[in-house]
């Protein structure tokens, strides 16, 4: 059975969405990621560009017409943000995750779950 | 091919063995060479100045707002890559920051766009592949024979390719091997090789000598021996094609880009201009039919006296005769046909061709332009003509004389004594 796409986000794609929490361009989105993670998360422009297009024809991300009178930026440069799609994807990704916390500290504290 | 200050390399690789590609330009910007141009596997460089850096070569699938990518080479750009080429949807970039960024930084992605753009191709090479090996097994295989296959002239052709469609083959199941493990690895958090591999280079060599020396060998040959003019420029027609599929789809999927798509109609024309003109003048230095350089056909007797007739060979006649000889020639073989006959059946008549080679090696080759078979004729002495071999088939009053530089095929119903075949020997050997 072919897995959903989006079904799991890779970490690029859980810090693209979470950078995207704001109306940003891809350029900024680069900057973002490398900042929220300490340098961890490293987003190649190939890699964004191919998320982000993704994102968007998946509907979990949303292109937002730049006006010109924005400082530092030049007409016409593409911006996005998360659509609601996108707020509930990743909202059921930070749930998984707290998922594998919880049965992380289960197993940690030695109580056995039978299968 | 390299002058002063420009050079033109042939690189064949595969679109998941852009890393070599990426290696080979590093190469050549270590030596001062910049890349102005690309179409397929021919890459145009220029002197430049000799620098230390990164390439990156990716595959680029525009949204419908980015159809010039502006937005990836801004986000490449804003990274440190500089954008040198774009050849279809392949991008070239160069960062002389040893610590930039790759463009790809998650291996997931970069596989999957190097699977989209390889999977359809794969898959042509693969039915491509089947087909042409269940086409020769039907047509070929299983009526094989062994001598008619060593004397055939498509025998380049018919040798070589099984040999091209198993390597079509076997190019599939390497890249369904390679793909299976760039996945594997992707899944284990490690990441996919796209570097060239052994198949792709032998590969890519094999197909070059199959077509250029099979094909074209086989051409002259088929053209030669065949004499049509239609034949040969299919042939023609059919290495273009082979042409454009060697230099790569970028040209034939121009579609987007104007400045390209007029670069391919030039290239049809080219093509198409290629077959036809090739088609029409070069069987006139193959062909030996009559068609071509007729010296003169003469009917009449007394004009044009035939080195041999029915009263050379001392039969004596009385009636009417008809003689006539023709001549044409090639760039390889030259040919001259008499005859003496007259209108009663039963009366004495001499029909005759003398084949001289142009070229010495390729007098060899007369024997089976006439379609001479050994076991059709009675190998008599050749000395009483003063020949190396002489062959008699006696039901059809034919004879084959063989000297060291020409061949005679005659037909008569005189049965020849010693002193009219040593004449013979004197007049057309």
């Amino acid at each position: 059975m072919p897995r959903e796409k989006f079904k799991t986000l890779t970490e690029q794609m859980y810090y693209t969405l979470m950078a995207l929490q704001q109306v940003r361009c891809g350029v900024d989105v680069m900057e973002t990621v490398r900042w929220m993670t300490n340098g961890r998360i490293r987003l190649g422009p190939g890699t964004l560009y191919t998320l982000l297009g993704d994102f968007q024809k998946a509907g979990l991300i949303e292109e937002v017409q730049d006006g010109a009178g924005q400082a530092g930026m030049s007409s016409g440069k593409r911006s996005y943000v998360i659509t609601a799609a996108g707020q509930l994807r990743l909202m059921e990704e930070h749930e998984r995750h707290l998922t594998l916390i919880q049965d992380f500290q289960k197993y940690y504290r030695g109580e056995r779950h039978e299968v | 091919m390299k002058y002063k200050d420009t050079m033109t390399i042939r690189y064949n690789y595969e679109y998941n063995e852009l890393d070599s590609l990426a290696e080979l330009l590093e190469e050549k910007a270590a030596e001062g060479w910049e890349l102005t141009s690309k179409t397929g596997a021919s890459l145009g460089f220029r002197k430049g100045r000799p620098r230390k850096s990164k390439f990156s070569v990716e595959i680029v699938y525009p949204d419908e707002q980015d159809i010039d990518n502006e937005q990836f080479v801004a986000y490449c750009r804003a990274s440190g890559w500089n954008h040198v080429f774009s050849d279809g949807k392949l991008q070239i970039f160069e960062t002389e920051d040893m610590e930039a960024e790759p463009i790809h930084t998650d291996p997931a992605v970069k596989l999957k766009i190097i699977h989209r753009k390889c999977w359809k191709s794969q898959l042509l090479l693969a039915v491509l592949g089947f087909a042409g090996t269940m086409a020769y097994y039907i047509f070929f295989l299983k009526n094989f024979d062994y001598y008619n296959l060593i004397n055939n002239t498509s025998a380049p052709i018919i040798v070589g390719f099984p040999v091209l469609m198993l390597l079509l083959l076997l190019l599939t199941f390497s890249y369904i091997k390679w793909y299976l493990q760039a996945k594997r690895a992707v899944e284990t958090g490690g990441k996919p090789v796209y570097k060239r591999r052994l198949l792709s280079r032998i590969g890519d060599k094999v197909l070059l000598i199959y077509i250029f020396i099979g094909q074209w060998g086989a051409i002259l040959l088929n053209a030669y021996y065949n004499g049509s003019k239609s034949y040969f420029c299919y042939q023609v027609c059919f290495m273009a094609i082979l042409v454009i599929l060697l230099i790569g789809f970028p040209i034939v999927s121009a579609r987007r880009n104007k400045e390209r798509r007029g670069n391919f109609a030039v290239f049809m024309a080219v093509v198409i201009l290629v077959g036809v003109v090739g088609g029409v003048i070069s069987p006139l230095f193959i062909d030996t039919e009559e068609n071509i350089r007729i010296d003169g056909f003469n009917e009449e007797t007394a004009e044009h006296p035939l080195p041999l007739t029915v009263e050379d060979l001392g039969v004596q006649t009385v009636e009417e005769r008809e003689r006539g000889w023709k001549q044409n020639g090639s760039l390889f073989l030259q040919k001259f046909s008499g005859m003496d006959e007259s209108q009663n059946e039963g009366d004495p008549f001499l029909y005759y061709t003398v084949y001289k080679g142009n070229m010495k090696r390729f007098g060899k080759y007369v024997l089976e332009y006439i379609g001479f078979s050994r076991e059709a004729y009675v190998q008599v002495d050749g000395s009483q003509f003063g020949v190396m071999e002489a062959f008699y088939d006696q039901e059809a009053g034919r004879w084959v004389l063989i000297s060291e530089d020409k061949i005679v095929t005659m037909r008569t119903n005189i049965l020849l004594n010693e002193k009219q075949k040593a004449q013979i020997g004197k007049k057309l050997l």
